[in-house]
């Protein structure tokens, strides 16, 4: 049986903070330019279910499939999860067909590392399983066996 | 079920009661389950006695309920804590000041009432985040932009309230400095308007802020006086191109001039962008990290032997092409003079953006809200551990090369004495455009131990900086106390007129209870001794 992998959030910095560096606020090298090369984003058929738009618009920030602002390899949370598993399971959450309502709540409603809690008032128990069910029909589209 | 102190628990019972009636069962939170999703996801005192903890959370719909749950906690000496969308982490979250509090959870009121393209503005609720006007004015084909912080899934209502900022032009990157009308319900339940929204039949609340007599917008800044339902700001009308340049010159001794001038041109509505004093020379290591400036001499002796610039002058011009051009002309005029001056032209776009130019371009100095910030730790810089989380030291300072110079090394001695964790520490920059702010990143775990050494260090942090007069103008809920002790001109007359008004508008003391140290009458007596 394949076993549950935690979620992993980045070691992330700023919320509701101000900026501090911009492309030439740290002696010219670039947050991006530090990193590797940016990996190919990996095909991810969405599927057409109602929690595909919970999840982008919650989710998707972090956990996005594709690549990261600025040309950056991952999002943040595909990128920690990356980081964390090694490719032993798909990074991106649209891949994942192993994440059910009661799986995504644990982590949704209690944190992860820099990843806060979220409150009904932004996310429903209802909401969480509609992503549930958009990420497993999603990672089954795109052909995750 | 938690009950807030000095409230019985039947008393608390009968008013959770009515906030049901108000705002429907399933909108009360009690159970600890529930509750738990309000603590402060980054406190330094996670896990400990002394964190601040909700006793139930209460998420109204509309402007009525949330004048019946003020009514109803008023009524019985409930205290209540308004979060927007509850996302200001690094400064405390969803979680209130005061322990036992019933978070006010505005997130569900989520309304973009209005967006005035001719105007250029927009009237919103706090539940609104800047990822849902940006998708709003994408989906309406708004030619206006917003001004966003680094996370986008924070509340426009609230990261202005609490005084954040952003990146684009002067104008709008104080987001606090960039509202114009505020609506607040007050602690009695009364519901008020700011400026000329206390007009009736005004069209214009959203383009004077003054109104008639005191201006009162400044009472809901960090305050705890009112519970802001609807906030105006001015939008930035998309201009038709973005140019980033930067200036480098080579010697410690230029760090003066160098400030001076970028003051003149940016006061001088020359440049209008972000400017950035930085050092190549020092941010050789860790980019994220701004060294200790050295002695004149130990500086320029590593500009010779490393061929990089002492420091760098960025800014950001936003305009027509033909105008930014001219202005980044005059600019090379003017720094023509330093020996050894380099001008760069780091970045021009066009505008409207294509899509070939999002994976090129910093988004939020286009007004593009992202979570981009998260990706800085996991890329690994330095020797940095991934932590539970983080808080932010921001201190102001003099917007002189001078006193940049002085505040970095006092700061980075200060952490480095006090063995003071550090992930980010900033060159000069500012939102602002008469001031600068240093800010330092230090990363937060779930470990008591690590956290009691944190706050310890960072109180004696708070100390240095204010016995040289600098302040930090925002700050975590278990730092609020000591920074607002520091404004201590005329015996802390800051606090005490803080305190009257308090008294004056709130007199049971329900609103935010302690939020950046001032407390209510029944809270204070022996705290400040």
């Amino acid at each position: 049986m394949r076993r549950l992998m935690l979620m992993a959030s980045p070691p992330a910095v700023a919320l509701l903070a101000v900026a501090i560096y911009g492309a030439e606020g740290t002696g010219g090298q670039t947050a991006q330019a530090a990193t590797a090369s940016p990996a190919a984003a990996p095909h991810v058929v969405k599927a057409d279910l109602p929690g595909r738009a919970i999840f982008e618009h919650n989710c998707a920030p972090c956990h996005g499939a594709g690549p990261g602002d600025d040309g950056t390899p991952m999002l943040p949370g595909t990128m920690a999860l990356q980081r964390r598993y090694e490719g032993e399971v798909p990074a991106a959450l649209e891949l994942r067909d192993d994440l059910d309502g009661d799986t995504l709540r644990l982590f949704v409603r209690n944190g992860i590392g820099a990843m806060p809690m979220f409150r009904k008032s932004e996310l429903s128990d209802a909401d969480v399983d509609a992503v549930a069910a958009y990420l497993k029909a999603t990672a089954e589209a795109s052909g995750v066996k | 079920m938690r009950t807030p102190p000095g409230v019985s628990a039947a008393t608390f019972a009968d008013g959770i009661a009515e906030m049901k009636s108000a705002v429907g069962e399933e909108w009360v939170f009690t159970s600890d389950p529930d509750v738990d999703t309000y603590r402060d996801f980054y406190s330094v005192l996670w896990g400990e006695e002394d964190e601040r903890i909700a006793s139930a959370a209460v998420a109204p719909k509309n402007v009525e309920e949330v004048q019946a749950v003020v009514r109803a906690a008023n009524a019985r000496g409930i205290p209540l804590y308004p979060v927007s969308t509850g996302r200001n982490l690094g400064y405390g979250g969803s979680a209130p000041v005061y322990s036992g509090s019933v978070v006010l959870d505005l997130k569900r009121m989520d309304r973009i009432i209005e967006v005035n393209e001719g105007n250029a503005s927009c009237l919103v609720e706090p539940g609104v985040s800047y990822f849902d006007m940006y998708r709003h004015l994408q989906e309406t084909g708004s030619k206006l932009w917003i001004d966003v912080p680094d996370p986008g899934w924070g509340s426009m209502v609230g990261n202005a309230l609490d005084s954040g900022g952003g990146y684009t032009a002067a104008p709008y990157r104080g987001h606090f400095e960039a509202q114009c009308g505020i609506e607040a319900v007050m602690a009695d339940g009364e519901l008020f308007r700011t400026g000329m929204g206390a007009l009736p039949g005004s069209e214009t609340w959203q383009q004077y802020k003054m109104g008639i007599g005191p201006c009162l917008d400044g009472l809901f800044r960090q305050s705890t006086l009112g519970v802001v339902t609807k906030m105006g700001f001015w939008l930035f009308p998309q201009p038709e191109a973005y140019m980033s340049c930067s200036v480098e010159l080579q010697r410690f001794e230029d760090i003066e001039p160098l400030v001076d001038l970028f003051n003149e041109l940016e006061y001088g509505n020359i440049f209008n962008g972000m400017p950035s004093i930085g050092s190549p020379v020092l941010a050789s290591g860790n980019p994220l990290i701004f060294a200790e400036i050295p002695e004149p001499e130990e500086m320029n002796r590593r500009v010779r032997e490393t061929g990089l610039a002492a420091w760098r002058g960025s800014m950001v011009f936003y305009g027509p092409e033909k105008v930014i051009r001219a202005q980044w002309d005059y600019v090379q005029e003017r720094f023509a003079h330093f020996e050894g001056v380099k001008f760069k032209e780091n970045q021009f776009v066009k505008l409207p953006l294509r899509p070939e130019d999002m994976e090129k371009i910093q988004k939020n100095r286009f007004g593009i809200p992202s979570m981009e910030i998260f990706s800085v730790g996991s890329r690994g810089f330095g020797d940095f551990n991934p932590s539970d989380g983080h808080i932010w030291f921001s201190a102001i300072i003099p917007r002189s090369g001078k006193g940049f110079v002085k505040a970095n090394r006092v700061m980075r001695q200060a952490c480095a004495e006090h063995d003071v964790p550090l992930f980010m520490f900033s060159p000069a920059v500012t939102c602002w455009t008469r001031s600068f702010v240093l800010f330092a990143a230090v990363p937060v775990y779930k470990d008591k131990e690590k956290n009691r050494r944190l706050r310890e260090s960072v109180l004696k942090v708070i100390q240095i900086c204010a016995e040289h007069g600098w302040g930090e103008y925002r700050c975590p809920p278990a730092f609020q106390d000591a920074v607002m002790d520091a404004y201590s001109f005329n015996n802390n007359m800051l606090r005490r007129v803080n305190e009257k008004i308090k008294d004056a508008l709130d007199p049971n003391g329900i609103l935010s209870a302690g939020r950046y140290g001032v407390w209510p009458k029944h809270l204070r007596d022996g705290r400040h001794a």
